[in-house]
């Protein structure tokens, strides 16, 4: 076991960085998932929002679209001049402020209202966005009764009728902010730390070992050359079960009852096709290493491009069409997609999607491995 | 005459339209310290690196020990030990953890290896900088490393190519010792160099490679004996007259004379007393001269006379 021993000798001589990038995850994972949390229970405790209102509209719409916004939130007034309004804005703290035009209940009715509500979000202030979804909702609902035949009266009423019952299941539908446990979290960002301490870890050593003259030096000797390449290969799989031990110990120690739902043991299986992943793309980003230091900067390149492009840090909602189309070929992808997909399964048995990005995760991987190999095979050619 | 260790036959390497070796023939015997010497770029490396079946070749064969030497000869490569021309070394592990590593790839047996490793450091005089990353360690020092991690688990056949390159005299003398040491405890050594003053220093027998073909091997004895001249005189005379040097052409066995800068230099082939019939001329002649010594012919005279060149680098040797 020469080959495994120096494999991890030589491995050990980065644990530093390697621990480095443990301390990091964890400080980024308990941030962001007690931020989350903190958000999620402040909506549903249902904090009211300073909302300044003026309705101008002489149907009745705008007094049941006023009194569906005034349950929950802090309704104020607004001053009529533009410069008024900003200063109000600013010295009274609101989060949105509303003008309802007064042919409002008109334009509705003809289904031409789109345009004719004037809202105005304050900069900075991170729930208005909330305030806008709720007139979108309830407006909606409205409209629905309206097509259905219903007059203005009975559909404002039934719609605050609705829009009462069910908040939370809108919050949840519309995806944009649900309250998701903190095991979630745990996992969401996964793929940057696998990938990066994959490529750090494996990386130096198989590095060593693909060094031109140590390469010929060892295959001068007695020892075979595919029992050689086998204990490389034993200490990438050891390393990467070790690593993924890690941070499943550190899962157990941090969201303990989750990891035993069966979400959390498909987030560990999760977790653990994206590791055996990232074994793949660092034996793939080694070929291209000259050195230790193009080490760390592949490591940075996969780590960080990866979770950027396949939505690990910013979800994908946020980015264009062409982004989440390019994202599709990106693996960390298909792992959030994963994650993401085990929160609204109820159990194993309905975790088809979530089976199915296991396997192109799979896939990924042969597809990385495979490449890695053709690379490689191109080098010792040009040699 | 011993057993052959290495015998090479026919052997040609082409790389695309570069002809690397053209049919070489080499035969290394036991106990020997055989050396390759030739210029750069004559295809020493790559008659090594056909010998350890690290290249494959266009013809020819190569056996170690008797048996035809292929990748996968396992049980020959335990006999070998290799030093290669550039350093191999892990620049993770430290003096001590690489001879364990490259020794273990031969060596099992843990006891075995523990006192092989420190015999080698004991060889090689690492003992001190054991615990020493190679990048801390000078190039001479750093030199005996990559020479104790080839040879730590004591190989019959020793091949060693350029292993003392750029470093300084005291590390190479030390090298060469135990070079010879290793020999006189009887393994069969390939040496290759393009330091003439080393290979003539230690090797018993001696090829020397000029664009991959053999021009010459045999002893260094047989080697000079080669050649026409047998013996260099060098005389400081001050003025000497262009007829004063072709009378000494004239001279018995002298066959080649050149004067430059108040230094007269005289080849002689064979016969013996040259360096009295000189000076009788001189003496007949009333020239007064300063200084005189004569010199046998080296290999960098059989190597230039062979293949009209001069064996590059050899004036830098110290
Ligand atoms: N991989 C290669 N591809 C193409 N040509 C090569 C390759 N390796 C060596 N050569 C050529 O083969 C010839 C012999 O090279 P080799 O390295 O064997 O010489 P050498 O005697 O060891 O020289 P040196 O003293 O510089 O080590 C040289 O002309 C060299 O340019
Ligand atoms: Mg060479």
């Amino acid at each position: 076991m020469q080959v495994f021993k120096a494999f991890f000798r030589i491995l050990y001589k980065n644990k530093a960085s390697l621990l480095m990038y443990i301390v990091i995850y964890l400080g980024i994972t308990l941030i962001v998932s007690n931020a989350m949390q903190e958000d999620g229970k402040t909506e549903f405790s249902g904090i009211s929002l300073d909302i300044g209102l003026r309705n101008e509209d002489k149907g009745y719409l705008g007094k049941s679209l006023e009194k569906y916004l005034e349950s929950g939130n802090q309704l104020m007034d607004v001053p009529k001049k533009k410069e008024d309004l900003q200063d109000a804005m600013y010295y009274q703290e609101m989060d949105y402020v509303l003008l309802i035009p007064e042919d409002f209940t008109e334009k509705f009715k003809e289904g031409e209202w789109e345009g004719s509500l004037e809202g105005t979000m304050v900069p900075g202030s991170s729930s208005a966005y909330l305030v806008e979804q709720e007139i979108q909702g309830f407006l909606k609902t409205v409209s629905m009764y309206l097509k259905a035949g219903c007059s203005t009266e009975q559909a404002s009423a039934w719609s605050l009728r609705d829009m009462e019952q069910k908040p939370k299941v809108r919050f949840l539908e519309n995806g944009s902010s649900q309250e998701l446990p903190s095991g979630f979290y745990y996992f969401q960002y996964i793929p940057y730390v696998f990938l990066i301490m994959m490529i750090l870890g494996v990386g130096a050593s198989m590095k060593s070992f693909q060094d031109k003259d140590l390469a010929a030096r060892n295959k001068c000797s007695s020892m075979s050359f595919l029992k050689q390449n086998l204990q490389i290969f034993l200490g990438c799989m050891v390393y990467m079960m070790i690593v993924y031990l890690v941070f499943m110990v550190m899962a157990w120690v941090a969201v303990r009852e989750y990891m035993f739902t069966f979400r959390g043991f498909l987030n560990a299986a999760n977790a653990f096709l994206f590791a055996v992943c990232s074994l793949s793309v660092s034996w793939f980003a080694v070929q291209f290493a000259k050195n230790t230091a193009a080490l760390t900067i592949l490591s940075n390149v996969f780590g960080l491009g990866f979770s950027f492009l396949g939505g690990v840090f910013v979800s994908l909602d946020f980015m264009g069409e062409s982004a989440r189309k390019l994202a599709k070929f990106i693996p960390s992808y298909w792992y959030v997609a994963a994650n993401q997909e085990i929160q609204k399964v109820a159990s194993f048995a309905e975790g088809g999607k979530v089976y199915q990005s296991f396997l192109i995760v799979l896939m990924f991987s042969l597809a990385f491995f495979s490449a890695g190999l053709l690379a490689n095979r191109m080098k010792v050619k040009s040699k | 005459m011993g057993k052959k260790v290495v015998e090479i036959e026919n052997l040609v390497k082409r790389y695309k339209e570069l002809i690397a070796l053209d049919h070489l023939n080499l035969a290394v015997e036991e106990g020997e310290i055989f050396g390759l010497l030739g210029p750069n770029g004559s295809g020493k490396t790559t008659a090594i690196n056909c010998i350890l079946a690290l290249l494959y070749f266009d013809k020819g064969s190569v056996k170690v020990f008797g048996k035809e030497m292929q990748p996968d000869s396992y049980e020959i490569k335990r006999q070998i030990g290799v030093v290669l021309q550039n350093v191999a070394v892990f620049e993770e592990l430290t003096v001590q953890e690489n001879i364990d590593y490259f020794c273990g790839l031969y060596i099992q047996d843990k006891m075995v290896r523990k006192k092989y490793v420190e015999e080698a450091m004991v060889f090689s005089g690492l003992e001190e900088f054991r615990k020493f990353y190679p990048k801390k360690l000078s190039g001479g020092l750093l030199r005996r490393l990559n020479i104790a991690c080839g040879i730590a688990h004591k190989p019959k056949l020793i091949i060693m190519d350029e292993p003392t390159v750029a470093v300084d005299p005291q590390s190479r003398n030390r090298i060469l010792e135990g070079i010879q040491m290793l020999n006189k405890e009887g393994a069969a050594i390939i040496y290759t160099s393009h330091y003439m003053e080393e290979v003539e220093q230690i090797c018993s027998r001696i090829a020397i490679l000029d664009k991959g073909r053999c021009v010459a091997s045999g002893t260094k004895e047989e080697l000079k004996s080669m050649i026409k001249m047998g013996e260099k005189i060098h005389m400081e005379v001050m003025n000497l007259l262009p007829f004063q040097i072709a009378e000494i052409k004239e001279l018995r066995h002298v066959y080649q004379v050149e004067y430059q800068d108040g230094m007269l230099e005289i080849c002689c082939s064979g016969g013996k007393h040259n360096l009295v019939h000189i000076l009788d001329y001189f003496n007949s002649r009333e020239i007064g001269f300063g200084r005189v010594y004569s010199e046998l012919p080296t290999l960098n005279d059989v190597f230039l006379e062979i293949t009209g060149k001069k064996l590059r680098d050899s004036a830098e040797t110290a």
